[in-house]
């Protein structure tokens, strides 16, 4: 058995784990859309969707109605989208690199995302081409890590890591520049508004938008769980088996810099999800691609949204995402690095 | 006093001694009544950074980088005067504004001078042959060093609040030798905040809550407790909606519905934006403000009027002719013309106060190419 999947022990229980989360899941997401600046009871929200299926007496409260299904909804949904992808494109790259410290924004494909965006939003403003700028540059980024890591022998682990910081750090002195450039009335309050990452500007625009990168970006990753865990032995072993491992690790890489694009285009930078998201998940379920794509997938959603709803609900002003990301995900982060110290990860 | 001592002196002491004392005598009463006139405003005089400005004359030349600066100039000569370049904002705002059409010149004067950030471009500045440069005091040091070290006469001036802006009179009064024109203006703001003194002693229930949204097209951002937005809102008898946060907050729609304001003011320098920008919003189109249709652009007269300028008192008074239409019964537009035309020195055509007050009030420049 490889040394990945016999040393780091799920917790005991994992059959319990699905049906838990996917009831914490619904739990949070209802819970999150009764929550608000805006007074609303939870029997109301109740009402209010369920109006939307079968004819309910909603009251008079156009008010209601609209926060609910206006402002709130889509916001949620926003972030348990991006929150799911993040948290599969993090397992799904961290696997990929068989690299624990790898995560979309290590590797330098957030940076290289909103430099596209910001670039993008300077040039033009149509939120489509936002979503196409943030894909191409994001797709760039990545194939420069790529070359610069390659540029020994083998791409090991640290050389992978030190590539995409000095990629990300090339990136965002790009937009820097872009920032430089842009017109101050006009384009750069927007810009600056976007890297700052929220899901307040959050419409069903936007959700459509992501749900098309996830279908596309996504599912392919999702059907190729298996193979990542043959991909995890090593490559050479992975090809003696028989994988196709360049076709693979192309559709890995793009699907997950499609989806990180996407949602840095929606929602601006959001940091630590796709990081620490995938070693909870390894910590619940255990290593099996099988489990650890979809487990990643749910407590993403669930983290993401639990984090928004906190930006918009603890204070009359809204709180960046990227604050509490931080300040969560840092020591999230250290407590899983001490605890994994020293077992399962071998970087070949 | 002094007199008193050297008649004593004189009776004690012999003649070469009574010189001597003589001329110290005259040369303390000197020094005396100079020290008290340079706190009366004359030259040389301190920046609001407490630095002493090195000026002997009125200037004849100025460049000024902070935006308020130009227009307050002009307000305080009536005319272009001694304003030899400008930040490129301040020009916009005088082309959307009625400056540009009152003093044509103005829109000619270079605005090459300032980089990114009120960077001052060193050469540019030279190059106009200034006597004296305007720039921001607490923006860091990096704005007025290499002004200095091109020799160039810097004051300093502060963002801040009422306080500031009457400073920011006296000083540019005394740079520009209209110390009278800035004693006028000072005057105005009190006999302003005086005449709307009624309002503010209202009782609370009786003030609308208002927001002045600072930015909307690009993420909602409104003006918290400590701007100067809440104290024009307070001076007009509003009560500030959002005086709970500090600064100026990004909120959300959600929010805003929540403290549901009776009256929104928009912004005067988002490219684009309109009322309709909120009316039209299902969400906040449910607010109190948009349901009776008080939602209003903030004007620009000869400056813009949501940042504290030498025009305040005229904003202050559209904005409680807003807040409270039956308590102040004024002709507004007479109201506004006379103190603009006191200003600014010159009669405004009826076109031009209608373009100031209208609906479709010129807030935005919209002139994105004044960028040169």
């Amino acid at each position: 058995m490889s040394r990945v999947t016999a040393a780091v022990r799920p917790l005991p229980l994992p059959n319990l784990f699905w049906p838990l989360a996917i009831a914490v899941l619904c739990l949070v997401t209802f819970g999150a859309l009764t929550i608000g600046r805006f007074e609303i009871a939870p029997a109301e929200v109740f009402v209010i969707l369920a109006n939307n299926l079968w004819p309910m007496d909603t009251g008079d409260s156009v008010a209601k109605e609209r926060v609910v299904e206006l402002v709130r909804l889509p916001r949620v949904l926003l972030a348990l989208l991006a929150g799911a992808a993040l948290g599969v494109a993090g397992a799904a790259l961290q696997s990929l690199f068989r690299n624990p410290l790898v995560g979309p924004d290590i590797l330098g494909i957030a940076p290289g995302a909103a430099f596209g965006g910001a670039l993008a939003i300077m040039l033009s403003g149509n939120p489509w081409m936002t979503v196409a700028g943030a894909f191409t540059s994001g797709l760039a980024a990545i194939f420069l890590v790529l070359m610069f890591a390659r540029a020994g022998a083998r791409a090991n682990s640290l050389t992978l890591v030190l590539a995409g910081v000095v990629v990300g750090a090339l990136f965002s002195a790009l937009v820097s520049l872009v920032t430089f450039l842009a017109d101050v009335e006009s384009e750069l309050p927007a810009i600056l508004y976007w890297l700052l990452g929220s899901f307040s500007s959050a419409n069903y625009s936007k959700l459509m938008v992501l749900a098309l990168a996830v279908l596309i970006g996504i599912v392919p990753v999702m059907a190729l769980r298996f193979r990542l865990n043959v991909m995890a032995l090593g490559e050479d072993e992975a090809a003696a088996l028989g994988l196709r491992v360049g076709p693979i690790r192309w559709t890995i890489l793009l699907g997950t810099t499609l989806v990180v694009a996407t949602s840095v285009a929606v929602a601006g930078v959001i940091g630590w999800v796709g990081l620490v998201v995938p070693h909870l998940a390894r910590m619940l379920v255990g290593p099996d691609h099988r489990a650890l794509l979809p487990a990643s997938a749910v407590l993403g959603g669930i983290a993401l949204v639990i984090v928004d709803t906190l930006c918009r609900s603890l204070t009359a002003a809204e709180i960046p995402l990227s604050v509490i990301t931080a300040i969560v995900g840092a020591p999230v982060f250290l407590l899983l690095l001490r605890r994994a110290a020293g077992t399962g990860w071998r970087n070949a | 006093m002094q007199i008193q001592i050297q008649i004593q002196m004189t009776s004690i002491l012999g003649a070469a001694v009574r010189r001597t004392v003589c001329v110290c005598t005259v040369l303390a009463v000197v020094l005396s009544a100079r020290s008290a006139l340079a706190a009366d405003g004359v030259l040389p005089v301190r920046d609001q950074l407490g630095r002493l400005v090195a000026l002997e004359q009125p200037a004849e030349r100025i460049v000024t980088i902070p935006m308020p600066a130009a227009p307050m100039l002009i307000g305080l000569q009536q005319g272009v005067g001694s304003l030899a370049a400008m930040h490129p904002e301040s020009r916009s705002a005088i082309r959307a504004g009625v400056l540009g059409e009152l003093f044509p010149a103005a829109l000619s004067l270079p605005t090459n001078v300032v980089g990114r950030g009120f960077m001052p471009n060193v050469e540019a500045v030279l190059a106009t042959k200034p006597d004296l440069v305007i720039q921001w005091g607490n923006r860091g040091s990096d704005l007025i060093a290499p002004l200095e070290a091109a020799g160039l006469p810097v004051a300093a001036v502060q963002y801040g609040g009422e306080e500031d802006i009457r400073e920011w009179l006296s000083l540019f009064g005394v740079l520009t030798g209209e110390q009278a024109n800035a004693k006028r203006l000072i005057a105005a703001r009190h006999e302003a905040l005086e005449r709307l003194a009624p309002l503010r002693r209202l009782p609370d229930a009786e003030k609308p809550r208002v927001l002045y949204l600072f930015r909307v097209l690009s993420g909602l951002q409104v003006a918290g407790g400590d701007t100067f937005n809440d104290f024009s809102i307070r001076s007009a008898g509003g009560r500030n909606a959002a005086a709970d946060l500090q600064g100026f907050k990004p909120v959300n729609r959600e929010q805003i519905l929540a403290w549901n304001p009776e009256v929104i003011l928009l912004n005067s320098f988002e490219p684009g934006l309109t009322p309709a920008h909120i009316t039209d919003d299902p969400v906040l189109g449910l607010t109190a403000a948009a349901a009776a249709g008080r939602v209003y652009q903030m004007p620009i007269g000869g400056y813009r009027w949501d940042p504290p300028s030498h025009e305040s008192p005229l904003a202050w008074l559209w904005l409680a002719a807003r807040l409270h239409p039956e308590r102040l019964d004024v002709d507004l537009s007479a109201q506004i013309s006379a103190q603009l035309t006191a200003i600014y020195g010159e009669k405004l055509a009826p076109a031009m106060i209608a373009r100031v007050l209208g609906p479709e009030n010129a807030g935005q420049s919209g002139d994105s190419a004044a960028h040169e």
